[in-house]
């Protein structure tokens, strides 16, 4: 429906005022129009009345004429022609307009104007014929001539004879005429007035009607508005609420919608029972002051479910027509709602639907704020589950989400409603146990432990599941939750070193043990920087000929601060964080030229080869082959005098990135890149994988060496070991060679290579050359 | 605003005819069976039919002024025949110029009270005899304004 222009509401336009206005003016004009009609018919009565006047003096003077002739006729002293100028000039004005004279000084001259009534006109014309023969028969009376001589002009037809009734007649005829013109010109002034006052009435009834209708109009309008807003409130799907000295004063229609009561149950002091107790005091002092202007609130319904409302607060108690204080409230019960649901989401775990980390740290935060003030202990726990992954990969993630939950549920289970469980993602769990103290804390997390003790049925398997608790204490005070955190992680990282399944309490040396290392890996990057990192070298012998015939290149750290750092603190860490590669890059160039200056001096003399060890790291993350060929091109030495050692792991690797390391592998030795196998025996390398897999040496582990001279066992494998290399076509070295005696056994098993502090340390290129140069020199 | 200018203007036009037709009303005539006699008065004079039959007459007199007049009907006495001597008969006030009335008795049969120019009616059970009609404003009488009828 297209609104109309003209009908657009506009609530707050003053719509009487233009009616008031329209009535104000109706009845002035009605008013000026009246006294206007008031003001001229009193005038022409005023003007009428000296008409009226003049024309009855017409009688007087008519009698006095007859007495001035008979007294003249006498010889008294008499005037007649003058009464008969009076008369005769009086009629004239009265007939044409102009002054009347005053007679004898009785009263005044009066203007006059010319008569207009036809009628009163006749009969003035008609005195003025009388007066004629009046004065035509006075004077032939005076001059002695005989009357019944006078043309008479006025129809009369005279009967009497004697002169003297025949004046009288004429004098009475005049004076009648006379008395009717004054009568008529009366009459005709009373109609005037009359129809004056008609016409006043008319008008004045016209105006009241008018004033009336305009009256209605304006009501009407009014009403029309009145109507707008009634509809605007009672339509309304919010709950407009007036409040006076008795409570509630008006609820509007909504609340049945809104709350399902009836009205009363609204009305009155019955308000304030029904919103919530909490409310009730931000409720009261609004209704009863006016503000606050926004307020939220909750009111029971029919159900006495809370309804939360959003009040807007207008205080008119000094307006007239309201004298209250009105309060217009939204239901935002919805809103609320999802507003809480969607909080709980973003502070809830979807899986386990337990608190997250941002809950679980707004509530250690909690925790803290409370313990600065009572000075109350607390513990904090952090929960990985040992070998999650396992299930994950193995039984899908549904079967993981199913396990996640159902440990939630038993860490729920003998969790307090004072303290938090969260989950932070993955297996990872936290408790925060409120008033606990240690021993209280380490039962509560063993008791936690025990829970999982009972196989837990997931996706068709009974499982058995094992955690790893790190525990913090925060004895009360200050604190912070990110060092909370930090340390319980921590404890809960010692539980896993030491074989899961348990709780840890957090120490500080557990902190100062991070704290190294950390301190270390800065220190190991500036020390790569500052060219710390040194290149060493040891022997490698061939047991038969007890000759040089290899060095194996070690990078050694000699740390200002630290001192002599032993490569597996500092290799771990670089492998740990990448710095490995330009290490590894380091010594591989270091080695390479530094055998090939050695190689030109006549230093070493082939067959000669110095080893160098590839971390994983260096292999998965490709490029390897390319980088040693530069290095090759670059120094000028042979292919055949560079050896790599490779662990185990990196041989067997599965995947794409195994794969290509075995490429890249192969290219190389496809140059003339000797190939070993270092730490053998201690991995999980399979036969097949070194028979796929052609390397040139392997390098039996100082673990078996150690023993090889006195325990059988180890002595067996040192010999399996090397009786394996040979069967497979490889060179067998043992590595961590320290006495006589284990060189002996190693040369009865017919080991080919050995290494060890039995023939030298790990020494600077410098040092090492003394041996090269002492090596060569001596008799084979 | 507008719409309550226009009921209000409904509303006198309303008001308006509702006057205008209780001006139109008029009083019906009423027919009579009586014989009529036209009578003509003015200044100063008398016009009457000479002869009329007797029982109910209606005299339609027409005053033509300019001055207002009255008319008597007079009943002259049985035994008088001659018409001059009844005006000698006719009793006159201390003034002179009118007839007395008073004095006239039960020979007034009707009479015509002072009109202003116009019409109007007069109405009479006459019986047959000689009557005479004249007006008794001052003076009137004596200027001229006397008729007789004799009424058969």
């Amino acid at each position: 429906m297209k609104p109309r222009g003209d009908q657009t509401f506009r609530p707050f336009q003053a719509r009487g005022r233009r009616s008031i206005a329209a009535i104000l003016l109706t009845f002035a004009i009605f008013s000026a129009v009246s006294v206007t009609l008031s003001i001229r018919a009193t005038s022409r009565s005023k003007h009428q009345a000296t008409v009226v006047q003049v024309a009855a003096r017409q009688r007087t003077l008519a009698e006095h004429y007859v007495n001035d002739v008979l007294l003249a006729r006498t010889g008294a002293e008499a005037d007649p022609g003058n009464t008969a100028r009076l008369l005769k000039s009086s009629v004239d004005a009265l007939l044409q307009g102009g002054t009347a004279p005053s007679a004898n000084g009785d009263d005044d001259e009066a203007e006059v104007s010319a008569v207009r009534d036809p009628s009163v006109k006749a009969q003035l014309e008609q005195e003025q014929r009388l007066i004629a023969d009046l004065t035509a028969t006075g004077r032939a009376m005076l001059t002695g001539k005989p009357v019944s001589n006078v043309k008479l002009t006025a129809h009369e037809r005279l009967s009497p004879t004697d002169s003297v009734k025949r004046l009288r007649v004429l004098a009475a005829l005049t004076a009648n005429v006379s008395l009717n013109t004054a009568r008529s010109t009366a009459a005709a002034t009373d109609r005037n007035v009359s129809s004056t006052i008609n016409l006043q009435v008319l008008l004045g009834g016209l105006g009241l009607l008018a004033s009336l209708a305009l009256a209605w109009a304006l009501i009407a309008a009014a009403r029309r508005q009145t109507a707008h807003f009634r509809s605007l409130v009672t339509s309304s799907t919010d709950l407009v609420l007036v409040f006076g000295p008795g409570g509630c004063r008006y609820a509007s229609d909504s609340v049945a919608t809104l709350l399902g009561r009836p009205r009363k149950d609204i009305l009155g002091h019955a308000f304030a029972q029904l919103v919530h107790p909490d409310d009730q005091a931000s409720v009261d002092v609004a209704s009863s002051h006016g503000e606050p202007h926004e307020l939220v609130f909750r009111v029971a319904n029919k159900f006495d479910q809370w309804r939360h409302f959003e009040a807007y607060v207008t205080d008119l108690r000094g307006d007239r027509h309201i004298q209250g204080v009105v309060m217009n409230a939204r239901d935002i019960t919805e809103r609320v709602r999802l507003e809480a649901e969607l909080t709980r989401q973003a502070f809830h775990d979807g899986v386990t639907d337990l608190p997250n980390r941002a809950l679980f740290r707004d509530r250690l935060d909690q925790a803290l704020a409370r313990s600065l003030r009572t000075r109350d202990a607390f513990a904090v726990l952090l929960v990985d589950l040992d070998n999650f992954k396992q299930v994950n990969d193995n039984l899908g993630h549904d079967a993981g989400d199913e396990l996640l939950k159902e440990v939630a549920r038993r860490f729920a289970d003998q969790t307090r409603p004072s303290d938090t469980l969260a989950r932070f993602g993955g297996d990872e769990f936290a408790l925060l146990l409120e008033a606990a103290n240690e021993a209280g804390a380490v039962n509560s997390a063993a008791r936690q432990l025990d829970q999982l003790k009972e196989p837990m049925a997931i996706a068709g398997r009974d499982l058995v599941v094992g955690a790893s608790f790190g525990m913090v204490l925060h004895s009360g005070g200050s604190g912070d939750s990110e060092e909370l955190m930090r340390h319980a992680d921590l404890a809960m990282y010692a539980a896993k070193g030491a074989g899961g399944n348990r709780c840890e309490v957090f120490e500080f040396e557990m902190a100062r043990a991070a704290g190294e290392l950390l301190g270390l890996e800065h220190e190991l990057r500036q020390a790569l920087k500052q060219g710390e990192l040194k290149v060493h070298y040891q022997p490698e012998i061939e047991i038969q000929s007890r000759r040089i015939v290899g060095i194996e290149a070690l990078a050694r750290w000699h740390s200002p601060t630290r001192g002599n750092v032993p490569p597996d603190q500092f290799i771990p860490v670089a492998e740990a964080n990448g710095l490995i590669l330009p290490l590894g890059e380091h010594v591989l160039q270091s080695a390479c030229a530094q055998t090939a200056t050695w190689h030109r001096e006549g230093v070493i003399t082939e067959p000669f080869t110095t080893w160098v060890n590839l971390s994983g790291v260096q292999l998965t993350a490709g490029g390897i082959a390319d980088l040693v060929q530069k290095t090759l091109a670059s120094s000028g030495l042979p292919a055949t005098m560079l050896g790599l050692e490779v662990t185990e792991t990196t041989i067997v690797a599965e995947g794409a990135v195994g794969d290509r390391a075995r490429e890249e592998l192969q290219t190389l030795r496809s140059l003339g890149v000797k190939i070993a196998i270092d730490d053998f025996g201690t991995g999980v390398s399979s036969l097949g994988q070194l028979q796929r897999f052609p390397v040139d040496m392997i390098k039996v582990d100082r673990s078996f060496i150690q023993g090889v001279e006195h325990d059988v066992k180890n002595a067996a494998i040192a010999s399996n070991l090397v009786s394996l290399a040979h069967a497979l076509g490889l060179v067998a070295i043992a590595e961590g060679i320290e006495s006589e005696g284990q060189l002996v056994s190693l040369e009865e098993v017919e080991c080919d290579l050995a290494q060890g502090y039995l023939f030298g340390r790990p020494v600077s290129a410098e040092q090492v050359r003394d041996v090269l140069v002492e090596s060569s020199a001596a008799p084979v | 605003m507008r719409r309550a200018l226009c009921q209000s203007a409904a509303f006198v036009g309303i008001a308006l005819s509702v006057l205008a037709i209780g001006c139109g009303e008029k009083e019906g005539g009423k027919a009579t069976s009586a014989h009529a006699v036209r009578v003509t008065l003015r200044d100063f004079h008398i016009k009457a039919p000479k002869r009329i039959p007797a029982g109910d007459v209606t005299f339609s007199i027409w005053n033509k002024g300019p001055n207002d007049h009255e008319l008597l009907l007079v009943k002259e006495p049985e035994s008088q025949t001659g018409s001059e001597e009844g005006e000698d008969e006719t009793p006159l006030r201390r003034d002179g110029l009118t007839v007395d009335e008073d004095k006239l008795g039960s020979s007034l049969v009707a009479a015509l009270e002072p009109e202003k120019p116009g019409m109007s009616t007069l109405r009479a059970n006459l019986k047959p005899g000689r009557y005479e009609l004249f007006c008794n404003m001052a003076g009137h009488y004596f200027a001229g304004m006397e008729a007789g009828i004799e009424v058969q």
